[in-house]
């Protein structure tokens, strides 16, 4: 009965803030938009598709299947060379790519007298980007079925007699056999939990992580306040070592308030995974984060330091944690200085989780001591 | 009024050494979260290979061939390293993110596939946590998948042919040399498409395009330092000077105008630092501008930082109180710079969103910063800027009037 005041009293005070209801209304509405805006037709690179002859069997149906798959680089089919060439110039798409027409017989005299030169697609592009390269990896992967079809077909005609007179829809046929068992050479599994298809979406995959990290700056606000209200002598009856898990609790409570709001606005935008692991999780990285407020509370101990160092906190657990990029080599443990690290990482793997404890206790007891020492 | 805005103008000075110090961090943290996302398209340059272990016996012939054809492609940039290891070694190196997926052989794998029963090989990497590093690698890994596949299929496919069409010869001969074939073929691969480069002419690439992005999302952030200095919730101040005849209109005036000139002696001690950075490291900074340049890119940033000061100003005044302030600004920059495409290139957001972005304020600064480097005419995008901060100036007088005569 008396926590159940104690949070009642210490949450009215949370809901007394505009700015803190603000957050809570405009997280789920973000969420939500960004979860609307990946599904509609994007891509890291917008690459135009151009078919000089449009009846062309083979182009039309590397062309189609471009156009089906879902990935970093977003197709679009273009009438003519000219108007992709005017589009590509004007920064409209960042490039294109032109099918020769009468395809498969280019594409077998390219395999059948490999000397160069023989080119059968042109590819314009703005400038020579990493991106673009890779592109062109999705380029020659989408032409690949039919050059080795050509290769194969060559190859049998040019050691079997009997091959030459054999029509070629016979002779693919054994080509066509071959690991048939299998629809990919590779069966993809993952040593921890898979991503789900949202996920795997460039533009809402950040948003997981965005959220850990807002979660956090709430926690350091959380601070901030909890300070105020501290020198404003609103703790000032309670007993010292009480005021410490009063500031704990003011913490976790902030903290939970806009983790269950995180939790909505994933599930609503369709990122969220199995509910039961993402709220027992969510529940850990929420003991953290208060423990990671606590911890920056006692070392600063001033609310215009905290206040400052929200924004560079934030800065630093984007450009850090897992959120847009993973950090690689020596630079990457710097990511485990930060809460976030541990709640990305421990979705997929429980050791994450063991760490994420073994660091909120660390934690605990380092702003513990800290404010033994300033209370000293 | 003036005496108010001399007031306001003191009290940002006074802590100017403050507020630089921690807009040099936020610069700093910010240059790591662009090298972060830029490394990823530099990672071609330095030639970062994708680690893949090898469980199982891989050492038949046609597999170690496609292995080496595969290892060796290099146009991609995004090269294999193929290292065999027992399961539970790669099982570890894989969680400690040493190698970026490990492969497993079945026992009996290419017997099998000479008889026609193919097994597929398990492809093991980590689904979780990775960003975009672990998108790009799927996408690599899809093409790779292809290769392999359809390379495979001829190998086995013409034997079969070759038996059934009466061929006397030795078979295995044969598919070694149709492995051989393959390999080349896929390292000839960049003679199927001959590559002309338009250039970017009145338009950015990529970096500049991601580097003006960042510029926005930066001069927006550069706010939050002041909300120390202006987004305490004085209402009694305004009452005050209110009963003394100074307006809403006058106060926020007078405050947006000590904002700005706190913001614009920021950016212009943030250009001396990095003009004097040029002098002392003019070798290795030579692709900065002069410092004539220097100066008029800074001074061409003040109808961005007009716009910065009224929607900090804006917010800090709903937000009431200096904290809550720094959350909410935080909250809507990453939001509008998310959405305008200055975290993304622009042309990675659907249609309908570029076009929002063209509207919003952040979407409007990254056109006027990209048209003040390549020179085309900024005078729209300068006008709608202007446009924008008069808004939340306006929204900041509301706010304020609303605030107190609620409490009044």
């Amino acid at each position: 009965m008396r926590l159940l005041r104690w949070i009642l009293l210490l949450s009215k005070r949370l809901y007394k803030k505009p700015a803190f209801l603000l957050i809570l209304l405009l997280i789920p509405l973000a969420v939500f938009g960004l979860g609307s805006m990946a599904e509609e037709d994007h891509g890291m690179l917008h690459i135009l598709l151009v078919q000089r002859d449009p009846s062309d069997p083979l182009s039309s149906s590397v062309v189609a299947r471009l156009q089906e798959e879902d990935g970093l680089i977003r197709f679009s089919s273009c009438p003519s060379a000219e108007r992709a060439e005017e589009l590509v110039r004007r920064g409209k798409a960042d490039g294109a790519w032109i099918f020769d027409a009468d395809l498969s017989r280019k594409i077998a005299d390219s395999v059948s007298r490999p000397t160069g030169g023989n080119a059968f697609v042109a590819v314009l592009e703005r400038e020579s980007t990493v991106t673009l390269r890779l592109a062109r990896e999705r380029l020659c992967g989408s032409l690949f079925e039919c050059c080795s079809q050509e290769l194969f077909l060559d190859y049998v005609r040019s050691y079997s007699e009997g091959a030459r007179d054999v029509s070629d829809e016979v002779l693919l046929e054994h080509y066509r056999n071959a690991f048939t068992a299998v629809e990919a050479i590779f069966e993809v599994s993952y040593v921890d939990a898979a991503l789900s298809a949202a996920e795997l979406d460039y533009l809402t995959a950040p948003v997981r992580g965005l959220l850990s990290v807002i979660i956090a700056l709430c926690s350091l606000a959380a601070g901030i306040w909890f300070l105020q209200d501290l020198r404003g002598g609103l703790f000032s009856w309670l007993p010292f070592r009480r005021v410490k898990f009063v500031e704990f609790g003011y913490q976790y409570l902030t903290v939970l308030n806009v983790a269950a709001v995180c939790l909505f606005a994933l599930f609503v935008a369709g990122l969220g995974g199995d509910f039961l692991r993402e709220f027992v999780v969510l529940l850990l990285y929420c003991l953290c984060v208060s423990s990671f407020g606590c911890f920056l509370r006692a070392l600063f101990g001033s609310t215009r330091i905290l206040a400052l160092a929200l924004p560079l906190s934030a800065l630093l657990m984007i450009g850090c944690c897992p959120v847009f990029f993973s950090l690689s080599g020596s630079f990457s443990v710097i990511q485990f200085l930060f809460p976030p690290t541990y709640y990305l990482r421990g979705l997929g793997d429980e050791i994450y989780l063991l760490w994420m404890m073994l660091y909120t206790v660390l934690l605990w007891g380092l702003s513990r001591l800290l404010s033994r020492l300033r209370h000293v | 009024m003036r005496t108010y805005f001399r007031l306001q103008l003191k009290r940002v000075w006074k802590r100017l050494p403050l507020l630089l110090l921690s807009v040099t961090v936020l610069t700093g943290s910010l240059l790591l979260l662009l090298g972060a996302l830029l490394r990823s398209d530099a990672q071609g340059e330095e030639k970062t290979r994708v680690r893949i272990a090898v469980v199982g016996n891989s050492e038949e012939s046609y597999m170690e061939i496609g292995l080496v054809a595969l290892e060796s492609i290099d146009n991609s940039r995004f090269a294999l390293d193929v290292s065999p290891m027992s399961e539970a070694e790669a099982e570890a190196a894989l969680k400690k993110r040493e190698i970026s997926a490990y492969v497993i052989f079945p026992d009996g794998f290419i017997q099998d596939a000479m008889n026609g029963k193919v097994k597929p090989l398990s492809y093991v990497t980590y689904g979780g946590a990775g960003g975009l590093t672990a998108l790009f690698e799927r996408e690599i890994t899809e093409v790779i998948s292809d290769f392999a596949l359809y390379s495979q299929k001829g190998t086995y496919g013409s034997s079969s042919a070759l038996r059934e069409t009466g061929y006397p010869g030795n078979l295995s001969e044969r598919m070694n040399e149709i492995s051989l074939r393959y390999v080349s073929l896929i390292l000839n691969r960049p003679d199927w498409y001959a590559v002309t480069e338009l250039g970017i002419s009145d338009s950015l690439g990529f970096a500049s395009s991601l580097g003006c992005g960042f510029a926005v999302f930066f001069l927006f952030l550069m706010t939050l330092p002041f909300a120390l200095l202006f987004g305490r919730g004085e209402d009694s101040l305004g009452r005050v000077l209110a009963a003394k005849g100074f307006g809403d209109v006058r106060r926020t005036l007078a405050d947006c105008g000590a904002l700005l000139t706190g913001l614009f002696s920021v950016v212009l001690l943030l250009g001396g630092l990095v003009w004097c950075a040029g002098i002392f490291f003019e070798d290795t900074l030579s692709f900065l501008p002069s410092g004539s340049e220097l100066f008029l890119l800074i001074l061409r940033t003040l109808p961005v930082l007009a716009v910065v000061a009224a929607f900090g100003l804006m917010v800090f005044s709903s937000a009431g109180h200096a904290v809550g302030g720094i959350l909410l600004h935080f909250l809507l920059s990453l939001i509008l710079a998310y959405v305008s495409g200055c975290l993304y290139p622009a042309y990675a957001l659907p249609e309908g969103v570029q076009i929002l972005a063209e509207f919003l304020p952040t979407g409007i600064a990254r056109s006027y910063f990209a048209a003040c480097i390549t020179g085309n005419s900024t005078l729209l995008s300068g006008g709608c800027l202007l446009v924008y901060g008069a808004g939340f100036f306006a929204v900041t007088v509301l706010l304020r009037r609303a605030r107190r005569k609620g409490r009044g």
